[in-house]
């Protein structure tokens, strides 16, 4: 039986189509035609900008479950990698069921459309982690400017008395991943999501008032989470 | 979930969908395959508004069966928290239940290609697709004929008969009243009813 889809001796280039990846890729074989999209050293992916959007979802026809499915799994994961709340784990969970969507799909949307998502991730896996990291910490940052009532200066603590909380983790990490945090030279572990305690009151009311009662019974922290 | 291996394809294949023109080669039970359809099974789960226990389904569910025979001990996409439709029952015998559904389209080539009614039909495109009725109108206001074949094609639960002791609960205890039963949910019963002899077609009276 002839093999006419075979990739012996040669890179099948159609099923490459859309990929991205570094300049210096250029020369290999399979990479001379087709709709490759090359990455300048100028240039990088890291702000999530090249990622895929909304319009694999929308144009999925619905028929075969990788494409239906996996598209809206993908989108979803795209958003939490652009908010800094996706796990590297739950990252891996997306690379493999696009390898999945690659084979299992029916027709060539749901065939190419993970291919940018998984190219960029393979070729530019430190760019695109390290600017999500930064981004998730800046995000951090501005929450707790905005929550904090010791930032702004409206918590009537004084200064003494004030819990110091330091995030010693910086990963990215799924709502349920722990980390510890030091609050007043005591380390406690935290879901990340509840890392710091300058998040909106709803949480953080939840997780002081669990944290007062059980590992956290610092008079200090307590009278400032009372005190807002 | 029908993924095949066939050799020289680099794509895997639906069997189901899959023409067979020439003397080919399948694997059924390769890594690619059940690496693949246990994506698939995750993937349905993840859309899949299962309370099995609470299911009338249990232990004879077609989606149950496959997550346990491809090991899923987790729901990798999450798993949705409420109920995203509400369940119609306005229907005297069939209810649908859509939060259950997994667009196998089982139920509509029934209606349609067996049964020749044409009731059910998948609306929409990508993961808005639903199984809906004309304009979405509940099942009791469309021309159904409550034969309940999709009933019986549906893997999951999606459909469902409407529950015996709200139905026949007050005609059996009453002894007044004659029994009748249906034949495999059909509404082409005979007659032993209320105002007809016994044996008497009673379809469309």
């Amino acid at each position: 039986m002839p093999r006419r889809w075979s990739s012996a001796g040669r890179r099948d280039t159609a099923s490459r189509q859309g990929e991205f990846f570094p300049h210096r890729q250029l020369r290999r074989p399979g990479h001379r035609r087709g709709g490759h999209r090359l990455r300048s050293r100028s240039r990088h992916v890291g702000n999530g900008g090249e990622l895929p959007g909304v319009s694999f979802a929308d144009e999925s026809c619905g028929q075969c479950t990788p494409c239906r499915i996996g598209n809206v799994k993908l989108l979803e994961g795209v958003r939490m990698l652009r908010q800094g709340t996706c796990s590297s784990k739950y990252l891996g969970e997306l690379l493999r069921s696009g390898e999945t969507m690659q084979v299992a799909s029916k027709c060539g949307l749901g065939q190419s459309s993970p291919t940018r998502f998984l190219s960029i991730v393979k070729h530019f896996r430190h760019e695109f982690l390290g600017t999500l990291v930064r981004r998730s910490e800046e995000n951090r940052k501005k929450t707790m400017s905005q929550k904090n009532p010791c930032a702004d200066g409206t918590c009537r603590t004084p200064t003494s008395q004030r819990p110091q909380v330091i995030a010693t983790s910086t990963a990215i990490g799924a709502a349920s991943e722990m980390v510890a945090i030091t609050i007043d030279g005591q380390e406690v572990k935290v879901p990340w999501a509840r890392r710091s305690w300058m998040l909106p009151a709803d949480l953080a009311s939840t997780y002081l008032l669990s944290a007062t009662t059980t590992t956290c019974a610092s008079p200090a922290f307590a009278a400032c989470v009372w005190s807002r | 979930m029908c993924l095949v291996e066939v050799a020289g394809q680099r794509t895997l294949q639906a069997s189901c969908a899959y023409p067979i023109t020439q003397p080919i080669t399948v694997n059924t039970h390769t890594q690619k395959v059940r690496q693949a359809r246990r994506h698939v099974v995750d993937l349905l789960l993840s859309e899949h508004q299962g309370e099995c226990y609470s299911c009338f389904r249990n232990n004879n569910c077609e989606l149950q069966a496959l997550a346990k025979e491809y090991g899923v001990d987790f729901f990798r996409f999450g798993h949705p928290e409420k109920p995203p439709h509400q369940i119609d029952r306005s229907s005297y015998s069939v209810v649908r239940d859509m939060n259950k559904c997994v667009l196998c389209r089982r139920c509509v080539r029934t209606c349609i290609d067996l049964q020749e009614v044409g009731v059910l039909e998948a609306v929409g495109r990508g993961d808005k697709t639903t199984i809906s009725t004309y304009l979405d109108k509940p099942l009791g206001q469309v021309v159904c004929i409550n034969c309940g074949q999709c009933i019986n094609r549906c893997p999951r639960g999606r459909s469902r008969r409407m529950t015996p002791p709200t139905r026949c609960g007050r005609p059996l205890t009453t002894h007044q009243t004659r029994r009748h039963a249906d034949c495999a949910e059909s509404p082409r019963r005979h007659g032993r009813g209320i105002r007809f002899d016994a044996g008497t077609p009673v379809t469309w009276s």
